[in-house]
């Protein structure tokens, strides 16, 4: 591992709230029980007729309603894309388990925004008929406009909150929410702030960047079986599946917490973050960047490759992401070397773009917390240029105290994040 | 909230890269707020027969991104030779960009619309199951256009820079943003060397119809067509979106010195605030601004009374410039003498993501001339262009209509003549 210098002192980081709204469940407790059973929630696309696309399936959010409970004003609902209802829900559910709106103590000029948030989802139907037809000088084409922008559901999140420490809106594609929460980290370590509400939230399942995906061959197009199509690592793949939704989390000082009487479910210890500065789509033949951003956090977290039981792999199911990816870990934490068991939980979820690095981050806090591996879903065959320890088929119990999740984006950034078990 | 720091002289500005409707190249830019142009329409606030060619070192790269990522390539570029950063000489690991980055543009999908009207009915009706057929008239790399972190992306390739980095999406804070991030990673160690700025073209039609109607944007008029700040809520007019980029090199002290890099500025704190009152919604009374004033400062270690100078955001919109002005009088009020205020935004309009970036520039030419170009001066602030450079201290402001704050501390050096 190349050395680095020493760190300066920082504070240490908690969780003390998660939330989610995934394809397999609108809670995070609900995620978290869908991916131990293995549950795979891909299916045909509803949000539009997607027939005549080479992928007509996806993983799509179910049963959903946005919670208004308190705190939506109905100006501000109307600012709230479909993501953004999610980003919404998986927030309340954070701030709620934390109890940072419960307590009158709070410093909220000490509490900020961190979020990873998606390119917006464009209506084929407004562009065709409104922006080709150069109609967009209307309320509702404004507002429509407004509800994409990246740095919407921040603001509108912070006013839930109440937080005046400040906004700050991330996007690195795939890497965005990953990316979002090393900085939320960042922040809280420096001292800079007490607590920071962070995460992420998309939906790209939308005519024109599933067209997108398409057109770039990314997308898996197994329409005869969907619901074998995101395979991580499997030799048999052959791309990915979109999904949608997303994860919360609040980060706090754990003097912070601790002082408040705060659960505390987990604690961030460990952020890397590089760019492989090498082509727009590709990953570096060689997993640079990658590698980089692994060392880099298990660097920062103070900890040896040993000491790391279970990565939560960015795993796309796409054939060039998995081979080097697996690469990449396996020079960091070499078979036989390391007891790192690696899995990816996109086979069960899609590939929640902008929001994956927040939901994967959270199934890591989660395997931690109860000591659980998730299963590897539509494993058949690993490929062997994937020549990393695999989770088996079903849930496995491990003992670690450390687990590190992986984001890897177009445009080439890299992100790894590690998690520290609490034992209450 | 502000930056933590314990070294605040550890960050420091070695260079600048701009691009604008003025002109590529910091001075080009520093020459229009000396002799403003007369401009008379929205377009002449954006970039148009720039040929990028010559500034970029992939020239290949214009034929896959869209021509604001090219602005932003332009600046970037411009920066890292102003700063005399070397590609042979930095550590790649230890060297990150920091980038404020508009959001897509509908424009990106323009590829689109032959698969749109193709999809069509009879009656004129879009079909989207014939979109599935349709849309591969599209470019294969139509997707990749319209990402928001392009320039990121080859601005990392460009130099070889492999650290750290960020990519905000925050409309008017962001350029600051990537400074604040950027200083951030470097105080904990992360990074040697960061690209830090913004590029902006807010120009899109959607978006200019979308801001005209939220009674933000000023409307066109017979004679000079210029932000004029700070005007009462009635005589408010509103802003100008502009087109442009501007990057600073960021360094920490000694990485600087070991190459022989002069620094023009030191970032002695940064910080961001909100009103928390969700989007296009400001309030002065939480006081999220002076409150953000008062706390950089107290962590810079800086006393208002050395402030030589204070640069403000002057959007031109009512609410915004109300709480701009009234956060810094509440911050000057038991000064003495007053430091002059000033602003770009009637010469660069508003630069949105690359806003707060290129007045660095402004500073280093201020604090070497001992004085502010008249065209930058607020008008009812009781100042001549002459300022007192001994108070060497200087704040950079940042205010957007959606309650959004941020303030840059910096103390000028190796400037002074």
């Amino acid at each position: 591992m190349k050395t680095m210098p020493s760190r300066p002192h920082r504070r240490r980081v908690v969780i003390t709230g998660i939330g989610a709204v995934t394809p397999i469940g609108n809670t995070m407790n609900d995620t978290w029980n869908g991916i131990i059973e293995g549950r795979k929630a891909v299916r045909s696309v509803e949000v539009f007729d997607a027939t005549n696309f080479p992928c007509d399936f996806a993983y799509q959010v179910q049963d959903f309603s946005l919670d208004t409970c308190g705190f939506l004003s109905p100006e501000h609902r109307k600012f709230l894309n479909r993501a953004g209802q999610f980003g919404w829900n998986a927030a309340r559910e954070a701030l709620i388990q934390s109890h940072l709106l419960d307590n009158d103590s709070i410093d909220f000029d000490r509490v900020a925004l961190c979020l990873g948030v998606g390119v917006g989802s464009p209506d084929m139907k407004w562009y065709g008929n409104v922006y080709l037809q150069n109609k967009f000088e209307t309320d509702e084409a404004t507002l429509y406009h407004f509800s994409n922008y990246p740095p919407t559901l921040t603001t509108v999140l912070s006013s839930m909150l109440g937080a005046k420490g400040g906004n700050v809106t991330i996007h690195t594609a795939c890497a965005s929410s990953g990316q979002a929460l090393g900085e939320a980290y960042d922040m809280v370590a420096s001292g800079d702030y007490d607590a920071v509400l962070t995460g992420g939230a998309d939906s790209m399942i939308n005519p024109f960047q599933m067209a997108g995906f398409c057109l770039l061959g990314a997308l898996s197009s197994r329409k005869n079986d969907p619901s074998h199509a995101s395979r991580p690592f499997d030799a048999d793949r052959e791309g990915f599946v979109l999904g949608e939704g997303a994860c919360m989390f609040v980060f706090e000082d754990y003097e912070h917490a601790k002082s408040r009487g705060a659960e505390i479910i987990g604690e961030v210890c460990g952020y890397g973050v590089t760019e492989s500065a090498y082509r727009i789509t590709d990953l570096h033949p060689e997993g640079r960047g990658t590698i980089e951003a692994m060392e880099m956090a298990l660097k920062d977290a103070g900890i040896t490759p040993n000491n790391v039981g279970y990565i939560n792999a960015h795993g796309t199911s796409t054939m060039l992401n998995d081979r080097v990816e697996s690469l990449a870990i396996s020079k960091v934490f070499p078979k036989g070397q390391c007891n790192a068991v690696v899995s990816s939980t996109k086979s069960m979820t899609g590939h929640l773009i902008s929001a994956a690095g927040a939901l994967e981050f959270a199934v890591s806090v989660y395997a931690l917390q109860k000591q659980v591996i998730p299963p590897s879903v539509n494993l058949f065959q690993q490929d062997e240029l994937c020549d990393v320890t695999l989770a088996k088929c079903e849930p496995q119990p491990f003992k670690s105290d450390y687990a590190l999740s992986n984001s890897i984006g177009f445009g080439g950034s890299n992100t790894s994040v590690i998690a520290r078990r609490i034992v209450p | 909230m502000t930056l933590n720091t314990n070294k605040p002289t550890d960050v420091v500005f070695t260079g600048i890269g701009m691009i604008t409707s003025h002109g590529c190249g910091i001075e080009a830019n520093l020459e229009a707020l000396e002799n403003p142009p007369m401009r008379t329409a929205a377009e002449d606030y954006y970039v148009r027969g720039f040929d990028p060619a010559p500034h970029l070192s992939d020239r290949k790269v214009v034929k896959v991104v869209s021509a604001r990522d090219v602005l932003g390539l332009v600046a970037f570029e411009n920066s890292v030779r102003n700063a005399g950063v070397k590609k042979e000489a930095i550590n790649p690991d230890r060297t990150g960009l920091y980038i404020g980055a508009p959001p897509s543009a509908c424009t990106d999908s323009l590829n689109y619309a032959e698969g749109i009207e193709a999809s069509r009915n009879a009656y004129g009706d879009l079909q989207e199951d014939a979109f599935g057929l349709h849309y591969r008239s599209a470019s294969p790399t139509t997707l990749l256009t319209g990402l928001p972190n392009n320039v990121l992306c080859y601005g990392s390739k460009t130099l070889d820079a492999r650290g750290p980095n960020s990519n905000y999406t925050c409309l008017e804070t962001s350029g600051h943003l990537s400074i604040i991030g950027a200083a951030r990673a470097m105080r904990l160690g992360r990074l040697d060397c960061a690209i830090a700025g913004g590029y902006s073209a807010h120009t899109d039609p959607v978006h200019t119809a979308s801001v005209r109607r939220r009674g933000l944007l000023k409307n066109p008029s017979t004679g000079s067509f210029a932000i004029t700040p700070y005007r009462s809520v009635k005589e408010a007019e509103g802003t100008i979106t502009a087109e442009g980029a501007a990057f600073v090199a960021m360094e920490l002290r000694e990485v600087a010195a070991a190459r022989g890099a002069i620094p023009f500025a030191t970032l002695l704190a940064s910080g961001m605030s909100s009103d928390a009152k969700g989007p296009f919604a400001t309030d002065r009374t939480t006081g999220s601004f002076p409150s953000l004033l008062r706390r950089v400062l107290n962590q810079g270690g800086v006393d208002a009374s050395r402030v030589g100078v204070i640069l403000l955001t002057g959007s031109g919109i009512a609410a915004v410039d109300t709480i701009e002005l009234s956060a810094v009088r509440d911050l000057l009020s038991q000064e003495k003498i007053q430091p002059p205020l000033a602003t770009t935004a009637p010469v660069w309009g508003n630069l949105m993501e690359a806003g707060g970036v290129g007045e660095l520039g402004l500073l280093k030419y201020a604090f070497k001339t001992g004085r502010l170009p008249r065209s930058t001066l607020i008008g009812d602030s009781d100042t001549s262009a002459q300022f007192n450079r001994d108070r060497d201290v200087a704040l950079i402001l940042r205010a957007s209509p959606w309650g959004e704050y941020t303030c840059l501390v910096v103390r000028m050096e190796g400037v002074l003549t």
